[in-house]
Parts: structure tokens; C-alpha cells; sequence
């Protein structure tokens, strides 16, 4: 085992061509390769055969939104298409919805899209939450929503459905109607601060929606979070009971979440093994970590509205 | 050697850890952790509702643990209150 080990040691010595000895990496690699058996950092395992390569983080990297054609909830991970059957059934990454339950999501993203705000042109006037949202950022001091607010604010009707579809399989005795109302994304918004004045921000954004009556449902912080950091919340508007979501972010919080965002959806993917998802977590685990945390943001509270879940 | 299971209460709006309105558990195995949920037919099936509601991101449910006594008692549970909705 030992000489096998040895040998291949040495094919990976005659690989590295002169010109390579002479980068810096190269050096690593060949002083990894000479470490001993059971060495922490050798490329082999004890018994000789090699380690798999770390995870190459750059697969896992959506280019930020101020790059061109790089959608914040990008769909770019995912290589097929949502379908609808003739009889209406809906399948999608192995999601599924029964006609009936199709149509009453489609029912609920139209309800999206009217407290929205956008007219069949797409154009905003004084009404719904986005021309709403933009009055918010104009009265703060240290913050702003994130680029193309518009562009985003309203969630895919495919991935709307996917998170319906999951909910009914992890509730089954809930009514369907109360399950797809309960959906909190379905119109969603981002409010980005500047770093020292993030918690006041916060504080800030939560009384200017409740100012222009919104009901808070929740707020949920999560810098302490290793997978994730910023404090999300979830809001009603009144006239029609619509719910939508406000994340509250760092320009750093934020980066990490558009880079991190491919390898969260694979993870929510079935159909990704139980080692990639491990990988892709330790991934999420090191961009995160790279995050700093603003003052005050650890002593955020959490709210949940009475009669909400609360353990 | 055996696995390690964490089972989980799945609350949603107006739920007690008592009485939630679903079930998850993390196997902890060689590979990494295996996370499912409780079905309508009582299998389990793989989900990412423990990662989603640990990860902080995801509104809406919470989970708390629960022992695995406690974890078949509301499967019993579950058994009667979905036979008779369904």
C-alpha cells in the first residue's frame, strides 16, 4: 500500500513540468505531496489513496448584481424548466402540484402582483408596496434598496410553486389555502446599510414600515448564523392581507449572500447528494465567515407576532 | 455502529411544540447528515427544512427538537389526525 502510495506521489512529480516547479502553488502542491502518511494536510488518505480535490469555490460564485445580466435570485444554477402537463399538474426538480393546487398557487402570485404596484406596462404610480418601499428608502439616512428593487420584488411563479409544493409535503394535515397564504416571499425587498449605522437602520426601517401601516409578522436575526448573516423580516400590508419580506443587509451581508446564493439553492435541491451538500455548506460556512459583524447587530431582537409558531 | 437521529417539531402559525403541524429528523451518517420530513403516507422523505430553518434565511416555521419517544408519540398523533382530514 505504502509503495503503491509512493508511486503515485512520483507520477504526480514527473506531472508538474518545469515551468510549473517555479509558481508558488506549484511549490505547495509538491511539498504536500511529500508530507507523510497521515499528515493532516497530506493529499492521501492512510491507506494511501488521494483525498478528492477541496470544493473550487469559484463554481459556486454568481456574479454580483451590478455585474450585467446577473439576476439576484438567478436561476442560472438550474438547467431545466418547470413544466405543466396537459391536466395542469405541475412538476419541477422533482416538486410536484396537482392542477388544483396550481392554479390556487397562480391565484396567490397574481395577489402578489396586484400589492405589488406595477400596472400592465410594468410602470409604478403612488400605489402598492414597491412605490411604498421607495418612500421608505427615501427617508433613510444610511441605507438604500438593493439594485434592481423591481426587477426582484416579485418572486418566480415556478420557484413559488416549488416552495408550495415542499410546504404541502412537510404539512399534510394543513389546509392548502392557509399553507400558500403563509408563504412570506412572495413579494420581497432588500434594505442595504452603511456598516455603522446598520442597527439603527434596522430599528429604522422596521418603524418607518410600521409608520405606514404594514403589520409585522416577524423579524428573525441571524448574525449568529454560520451559513447566513443579516435579519429578515415578514410583514402584511392590510388592504388585501398580502405578505411580504424585507431583508435588512450589510453591503458585505449582502455580497455574501448573491455569492452564496447557487450553492443554497443546490443544497434545497433533492437531487443533490448528501457529501455535495456537506461541501457546499462548508463553502457557505467560509464565504460567511468572511462577513463582518456591524455593532449592535448580535443584540437585534427576534419577533414573532402573538398567535405566530414560537417554540 | 448505530446513527444518530435528532428529531424535530415543525411549528407553524398558532402551533405549541406540543401539538406542531409536522415532523423532521437529521441522520447523522459516514456521508454527512441526511435531513427528512414526514409524509401524508408516513415514510420519510429527504427535505431541507432543518438546514433551511437553521440557516436563519427562511421565515415562517420554527423547529424545535424533540426526543425520539416524544417524536413517535406525535406520530401516533399524526396518524389519527390526518386519517380523518384526509
Amino acid at each position: 500500500m505504502g509503495q503503491d502510495r509512493a508511486a503515485e506521489q512520483e507520477q504526480h512529480r514527473e506531472a508538474d513540468g518545469p515551468s510549473e516547479a517555479h509558481r508558488p502553488e506549484a511549490d505547495l502542491s509538491a511539498r504536500l505531496e511529500r508530507l507523510p502518511v497521515g499528515h493532516p494536510s497530506s493529499p492521501c488518505r492512510d491507506d494511501g489513496s488521494r483525498k478528492p480535490p477541496p470544493p473550487d469555490l469559484a463554481d459556486y460564485e454568481l456574479p454580483l448584481p451590478d455585474e450585467a445580466g446577473s439576476p439576484a435570485d438567478s436561476d442560472l444554477s438550474v438547467t431545466d424548466q418547470a413544466r405543466t402537463s396537459p391536466d395542469g399538474f405541475w412538476y419541477w426538480k422533482g416538486d410536484k402540484l396537482s392542477s388544483e393546487q396550481s392554479l390556487i398557487a397562480d391565484r396567490a402570485t397574481t395577489r402578489c402582483l396586484n400589492a405589488e404596484g406595477r400596472d400592465v406596462n410594468g410602470d409604478y404610480g403612488e400605489h402598492g408596496l414597491t412605490p411604498a418601499m421607495r418612500r421608505i428608502e427615501a427617508r433613510l439616512d444610511h441605507g438604500r434598496l438593493a439594485e434592481d428593487t423591481e426587477k426582484f420584488a416579485l418572486k418566480d411563479p415556478d420557484r413559488f410553486k416549488e416552495k408550495f409544493a415542499r410546504l404541502i409535503g412537510r404539512y399534510p394535515g394543513a389546509d392548502i389555502r392557509e399553507l400558500v397564504d403563509s408563504i412570506p416571499d412572495g413579494i420581497r425587498y432588500t434594505l442595504i446599510f452603511d456598516f455603522d449605522y446598520y442597527t439603527a437602520g434596522v430599528a429604522a426601517g422596521h418603524a418607518q414600515l410600521e409608520s405606514l401601516g404594514y403589520e409585522r409578522i416577524e423579524t428573525k436575526p441571524s448574525w449568529d448564523s454560520d451559513q447566513y448573516k443579516g435579519v429578515n423580516s415578514q410583514w402584511r400590508e392590510p388592504a388585501a392581507g398580502v405578505r411580504f419580506e424585507v431583508q435588512f443587509h450589510t453591503e458585505e451581508s449582502w455580497d455574501a449572500k448573491q455569492k452564496t446564493h447557487a450553492a443554497y439553492e443546490k443544497i434545497q435541491d433533492l437531487r443533490t447528494s448528501v457529501d455535495e451538500v456537506e461541501r457546499l455548506r462548508e463553502y457557505q460556512r467560509q464565504v460567511v465567515a468572511e462577513v463582518p459583524i456591524p455593532p449592535g447587530a448580535l443584540e437585534i431582537e427576534p419577533y414573532k407576532k402573538e398567535g405566530q409558531a414560537r417554540a | 455502529m448505530t446513527e444518530q437521529i435528532v428529531y424535530y417539531a415543525m411549528l407553524r402559525s398558532g402551533d405549541t411544540p406540543a401539538q406542531p403541524s409536522g415532523l423532521a429528523r437529521r441522520t447523522f451518517t459516514p456521508e454527512g447528515r441526511v435531513d427528512e420530513t414526514l409524509r401524508a403516507d408516513f415514510t420519510w422523505k429527504r427535505d431541507s427544512a432543518i438546514y433551511e430553518w437553521e440557516r436563519g434565511e427562511e421565515l415562517g416555521a420554527d423547529l424545535v427538537e424533540v426526543s425520539e419517544a416524544e417524536a413517535q408519540a406525535l406520530i401516533e398523533r399524526f396518524r389519527e389526525k390526518w386519517s380523518q382530514e384526509g
